[in-house]
């Protein structure tokens, strides 16, 4: 399938104010319409490099959203077109009710009362949490939180979906849900996780990412079923596909 | 972690828990306003508004010993601050005495405490903050509030935790080390704190945010609420009439 480029990176680096260097010369592209997973060991720069594609970080290289480098003209721009969810709930979830959080971006793109209330009852549905409206954020649960950061991105319906560990502490059915929910979006996602399961049922390609550097891009059946490259990223086959290995090895000894 | 909220209660359905946070908010002010306002030697006066608040407590079905409870708390800071009535002998007639206008300030500190722990017992603070940016309050001032609100759990917490981790530790340090090893934490708390505030801030901006705040208004006055707060203010200033033209 050929793509039209959605984001695009050019030799990004960026080093942290202490001196980190949590990005070295990354170059990928990510084509409409895609959906990707970025999977690596904690610290290996995941979170660092989401930050980039709606321009709270800034790194030396390049990153195009939709053909437009990002510029402190266009940023604003830019942050319509990207939803990004952090990884941490409570840097995410500033309102003291649930509903003001969800409405925050709509309110923000001065739709009418009436539209902001579907936008946000539609959300809360989305990922499963409908009634939710007049709770508050600091009463939930970490699972809940996270669910309610999703929604508060689906709800002004951005182009491109960035999401830092969307599954994180949420129970499996409420997993499954969601993975259907990305599934079933027709977005750009991009997801960077430590849940490969989830890559392997949501995102056709995913990339393995380590000490700031892209390790390896490509397909995520054969990326996460080779054994000897996840272990030299220090990741671990799969769950689904690590008993499916050991159901062969079995078949092959009898 | 549990913590004991600053609102707890504030979800129940009674009358006064449906009212507009607005109505709510301008009778309270009048409510202390008024027991500001008198003098400290008028029992009376003091007794009524006992009765008034303790009935506006029944009506509310918030548990009455919840109220006390919290309200209780206040009192150490007041009898401090105003301790120093009692040994007070400069300019002063016999007739008012340290002693008695200490009574006077405790009593009124008091009954004002209640009226504003029944306010936020039986209105949500996220209510509170729609009224007060409807009585036309600065934006500024009620996002700060409702930060405080939303994050100071989350300092609760983070503090909580860090000293957790630390206690776990420090096992067999002696006393001079273990207070030296907290200052450190106080900076540790700081910089989280200070962190927090930048991806808060990033969290806005992703989502649009560009300075001005914009909500919804999902409050609105009813005809009979409004009667009976009119009716209550009308109790107040009653009161007040007649306990003062009692003594003249
Ligand atoms: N604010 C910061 N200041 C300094 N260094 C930082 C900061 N944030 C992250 N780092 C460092 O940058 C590197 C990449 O961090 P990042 O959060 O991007 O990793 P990650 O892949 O998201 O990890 P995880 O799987 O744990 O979420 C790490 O070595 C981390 O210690
Ligand atoms: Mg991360």
């Amino acid at each position: 399938m050929h793509y039209e480029h959605c984001i695009e990176v050019r030799n990004l680096s960026f080093s942290y104010p202490d001196g980190t260097e949590a990005l070295r010369n990354i170059s990928l592209e990510i084509g409409k319409g895609e959906k990707v997973g970025i999977v690596g060991p904690n610290g290996s720069g995941k979170s660092t490099l989401l930050l980039h594609f709606n321009g709270i970080l800034r790194g030396k290289g390049e990153v195009r959203i939709l053909g437009k480098g990002i510029s402190k003209a266009n940023l604003k721009e830019v942050r319509r077109e990207v939803g990004l969810v952090f990884q941490e709930p409570d840097d995410q979830l500033f309102s003291p009710t649930v509903f003001d959080d969800v409405a925050f971006a709509p309110l923000n793109q001065d739709l009418s009362a009436e539209e902001v209330k579907i936008r946000v009852k539609q959300a809360l549905q989305e990922v499963g949490l409908p009634g939710y409206e007049n709770r508050s954020s600091h009463h939930l649960s970490y699972g809940e939180k996270k669910r309610v950061s999703i929604a508060t991105v689906l709800s002004y319906d951005p182009k491109i979906l960035a999401l830092d560990e969307p599954t994180s502490n949420t129970d499996p059915k409420n997993r499954r849900r969601l993975i259907n929910l990305l599934k079933g979006i027709t977005k750009t996602i991009i997801i960077a996780t430590h849940d490969l399961d989830l890559v392997l049922d949501v995102c056709p390609r995913c990339m393995i990412i380590n000490q700031g550097e892209i390790r390896a891009n490509g397909k995520t059946e054969e990326l996460l079923s080779n054994p000897h490259l996840l272990e030299a990223n220090d990741l671990e086959l799969p769950l689904s596909l690590s008993r499916l290995q050991k159901v062969k090895n079995q078949q092959k000894i009898s | 972690m549990q913590h004991s909220y600053l609102d707890k209660y504030s979800n129940l359905n009674s009358p006064i828990h449906r009212a507009d946070p607005r109505l709510k908010i301008l009778i309270a002010l009048f409510f202390v306003l008024s027991i500001l306002l008198t003098s400290s030697g008028n029992l009376l006066e003091f007794a009524f508004y006992g009765v008034i608040i303790a009935s506006l407590v029944i009506v509310s079905r918030v548990p009455p010993l919840f109220i006390l409870k919290r309200s209780l708390m206040i009192i150490p800071f007041i009898v401090l601050i105003s301790l120093f009535l009692l040994f007070d002998r400069t300019g002063l007639s016999a007739e008012y005495s340290g002693g008695f206008l200490f009574r006077g300030i405790v009593i009124k500190s008091y009954l004002a405490i209640l009226v504003l722990t029944l306010l936020s017992s039986t209105t949500p603070f996220p209510s509170i903050l729609q009224g007060l940016q409807r009585l036309k309050i600065s934006k500024v001032f009620i996002l700060l509030l409702s930060f405080m609100y939303r994050y100071i759990y989350i300092l609760v917490d983070e503090a909580m935790r860090l000293t957790r981790g630390k206690r776990s530790r420090e096992f067999g340090a002696g006393k001079w080390r273990q207070i030296k090893s907290t200052a450190p934490l106080i900076g540790i708390l700081f910089i989280r704190t200070y962190e927090r505030g930048e991806m808060v801030y990033s969290a806005m901006c992703s989502r649009g945010f560009d300075g001005t705040i914009r909500t919804l208004n999902t409050i609105r006055l009813r005809m009979a609420e409004t009667m009976v707060g009119l009716a209550l203010i009308t109790i107040i200033v009653l009161v007040k009439l007649i306990t003062n033209s009692h003594a003249l």
